[in-house]
């Protein structure tokens, strides 16, 4: 089992904003590696699209661990949610040997919320 | 706004050089056609004009027919004897283009006039007395071949569109590989904005297709009226086909008054702007401005998305954002002016993922009356906000 | 459907991701018995199907039990060009190695005898083409309104009974494409918000 948990449980920053936290796992066995990347992904009616933007390698000694994390999160892209396109953060943590894939998603934005792509006259065509 | 969709047909491995051997095969193929069905048999009819007048019997005479797959076709076989110098010879040549059609009455009409054991007059060449002809005056058979013409500019087009469009490839596959998904930083300075797309592309592509088209077409209408007599069928059936042709010529006539229109040229103060911030945009008309009635420039956030399966590709577009910058008829404001424009704060800045993306473009449009309109789109990078401010 | 729900493109249905992940319903048999008939074959075989009846789909899950029974596999597109081509021809596969090509049928005669040349010590060899070709058939895909129905019920359980008779429309409009009935499906979910 892996988990991620950023610092005050914060799941929304801005451009620039530090992201920390402590990343754990608890395993039959010890895995032979332990990674963690920032990414962005997008969603959507498209192929997606995806781009690690830092990551970091972490220790594995033993099969229950807790590791800290710090990223300086860049200024771009927004996250965003449009018709055809939205795109989404994520911190991903993956072990090898065991394999195991655990995903914390959260929102990078100048505002409180991510921008939401809207025209002001929807149509009800397809 | 509906999701406009455009399927980009994958192109096989090697398009560009599939576009060569086509355009190739058509410019080989239109060559040989007007070769061997014009410039050949004008060149016998104009050395035939100084060959001997000689009297001559006609031995044999009927209408051959010959099998194949979509039905007959006929010819007039015509045997003729003659003396010239101190020998005697044959000849069965009629004229130097006459080939089997799918009309009887016509080659029957020629048997008629040359009917076994009447006299006549053939034309015999001096210097090789084997060699005669029955009838040597130009007639619109001999311009067949100029149909051939129509396939070699169609396969010249072809090639051109082959380089043009393997140079404009190339150049976008390196940039993508050189591209970071992030676009770069704002820069300073005017910048005159190019536009997406211009009307010799199109032009290209419908004469292209209209010369195929009317090529075909012409030559199969040709062949129909050649034979006089043919049934009214052939003719309802040809109608359609020569409605389109006419309509694709059309097209090429309005595609070729548009590469003359006006074009209008955009500039910015700056390279690119962040969001929420003003940048000031320029236009002028290039050319006659005073053609165009109705002016129209609007600031457009784009949803772009690509998806690929099985062996096509989609490009979808959603627009999701229109900002009217300039709506109108008065002569001066359309000439040249400038408008100072906010870029949206709460909105999505320019993003290019690869199959994903946010573009910004300026879309101007101008209507010019009985005349093809003026419209282009110009993409502009919009820049996240300066996040020290923010937060 | 509810009149109120918003259906932007992370929460749409029949957004990629979700259509990217349907199992391949595979009539009557499983993916380890599919590489058994391919082996009865003698290694070559064709996946044989209309536009978006799940050709592409199939040949993606073969891909990954042929690794998973320890095959090297290489997968081509005919929609990548060019560079990649030249180096999937020009390289040398041995009989460990499994070769799929999706859309065959749109590499042209000289192109496809490049081809077959480099891999005829390939031990497997698997195409996608529309109509029956020179290889035996390995798979016929079909689609058919109940298929669809059941892709429904994966992708959008809840708006299934809703959605139905549109995709059904969509399915008559498309010739039984799938693969545009649930791009059709997107958008119309996507005109909601």
């Amino acid at each position: 089992m892996l988990n991620l948990k950023t610092k005050d449980d914060r799941l929304e920053y801005g451009p620039g904003d530090t992201i920390e936290g402590r990343a754990s796992w608890r395993l039959d066995s010890s895995p032979k590696k332990a990674q963690l990347f920032l990414m962005w992904f997008t969603m959507g009616k498209g192929d997606e699209d995806s781009y690690i933007v830092d990551e970091c390698e972490l220790t594995a000694s033993g099969s229950e661990e807790e590791k800290p994390f710090s990223f300086k999160l860049p200024d771009r892209p927004y996250s965003f949610e449009g018709k055809l396109i939205s795109l989404q953060w994520t911190l991903e943590l993956v072990t090898h040997d065991p394999d195991e894939v655990y995903r914390k998603d959260f929102m990078l934005s100048p505002w409180v919320e991510q921008v939401v792509l809207n025209k002001g006259d929807d149509d009800d065509d397809d | 706004m509906a999701i406009q969709s455009k399927a980009i047909k994958n192109k096989s491995v090697g398009g560009r050089g599939c576009m060569f051997i086509f355009g190739g095969i058509f410019v080989a193929a239109g060559l040989g056609v007007f070769w061997a069905a014009s410039i050949a048999p004008l060149m016998q009819l104009i050395d035939a004009r100084s060959w001997d007048e000689t009297p001559c019997v006609v031995e044999e005479s009927y209408v051959e027919t010959h099998s194949g797959d979509d039905g007959n076709t006929y010819s007039a076989y015509i045997r003729y004897s003659y003396a010239y110098g101190n020998g005697d010879y044959e000849g069965d040549q009629y004229n130097f283009t006459d080939v089997s059609t799918g009309s009887r009455k016509r080659h029957q009409a020629i048997v008629d006039i040359y009917s076994a054991g009447s006299t006549a007059v053939c034309y015999v060449n001096p210097d090789a007395p084997e060699e005669s002809v029955l009838k040597r005056n130009l007639t619109p058979g001999y311009f067949f071949g100029f149909m051939g013409l129509l396939f070699v500019g169609a396969g010249c087009l072809v090639i051109l569109f082959g380089v043009f469009q393997g140079s404009s490839s190339n150049a976008k596959s390196a940039s993508a590989r050189r591209r970071d998904p992030i676009q770069t930083d704002s820069s300073t300075g005017r910048v005159t904005l190019e536009p997406e797309s211009g009307p010799i592309g199109r032009f290209i592509g419908i004469t292209i297709f209209a010369l195929i088209w009317n090529g075909i077409t012409g030559a199969v209408c040709f062949g129909i009226l050649s034979d006089g007599g043919v049934e009214v069928m052939a003719y309802i059936f040809m109608t359609p086909f020569v409605l389109v042709g006419v309509l694709l010529i059309g097209g090429v006539f309005y595609n070729f008054l548009g590469m003359f229109n006006p074009r209008v040229r955009l500039s910015v103060d700056r390279g690119a702007a962040r969001m929420g911030s003003d940048i000031e945009l320029e236009w002028s008309i290039v050319g006659s401005s005073n053609r165009i009635k109705s002016f129209r420039i609007k600031l457009e956030g784009h949803e772009q998305a690509r998806y690929t399966r099985g062996t096509n590709t989609y490009t979808d577009e959603h627009i999701f954002t229109t900002i009217d910058l300039l709506n109108t008829s008065e002569r001066r404001e359309i000439a040249n002016g400038r408008v100072t424009v906010t870029i949206p704060e709460y909105t999505m800045h320019s993003f290019d993922g690869g199959n994903n993306k946010i573009i910004w473009e300026f879309s101007v449009h101008g209507e010019i009356n009985r005349w093809p309109d003026v419209g282009n789109t110009f993409e502009y990078e919009i820049l996240p906000l300066d996040h020290s401010e923010n937060r | 459907m509810t009149t109120d729900t918003v259906y932007t493109a992370s929460t749409n249905p029949f957004a990629s991701r979700f259509i990217d992940t349907l199992p391949f319903r595979l009539a009557g048999s499983s993916m380890s018995e599919l590489c058994t008939r391919l082996e009865a074959l003698g290694g070559h075989g064709a996946i044989i199907g209309p536009h978006g009846s799940g050709k592409t789909t199939l040949a993606e899950r073969l891909h990954d039990e042929l690794e998973t029974k320890g095959w090297c596999v290489y997968s081509y597109r005919t929609t990548e060009r060019g560079r990649g081509f030249k180096d999937f021809v020009s390289r040398r596969y041995g009989s460990d190695d499994a070769v799929l090509i999706d859309g065959a049928g749109h590499v042209g005669p000289f192109l496809r005898r490049r081809v077959f040349r480099a891999l005829r010590d390939a031990g497997r060899l698997v195409v996608t083409v529309h109509e029956d070709s020179q290889l035996p058939c390995l798979y016929r895909c079909e689609p058919s309104l109940s298929l669809l129905d059941d892709l429904l019920e994966d992708l959008a359980p809840d708006l299934n009974e809703t959605l139905r008779p549109h995709a059904h429309r969509l399915y008559a409009e498309h010739n039984g494409n799938i693969r545009d009935v649930l791009r059709g499906l997107y958008d119309h979910c996507a005109a909601l918000a």
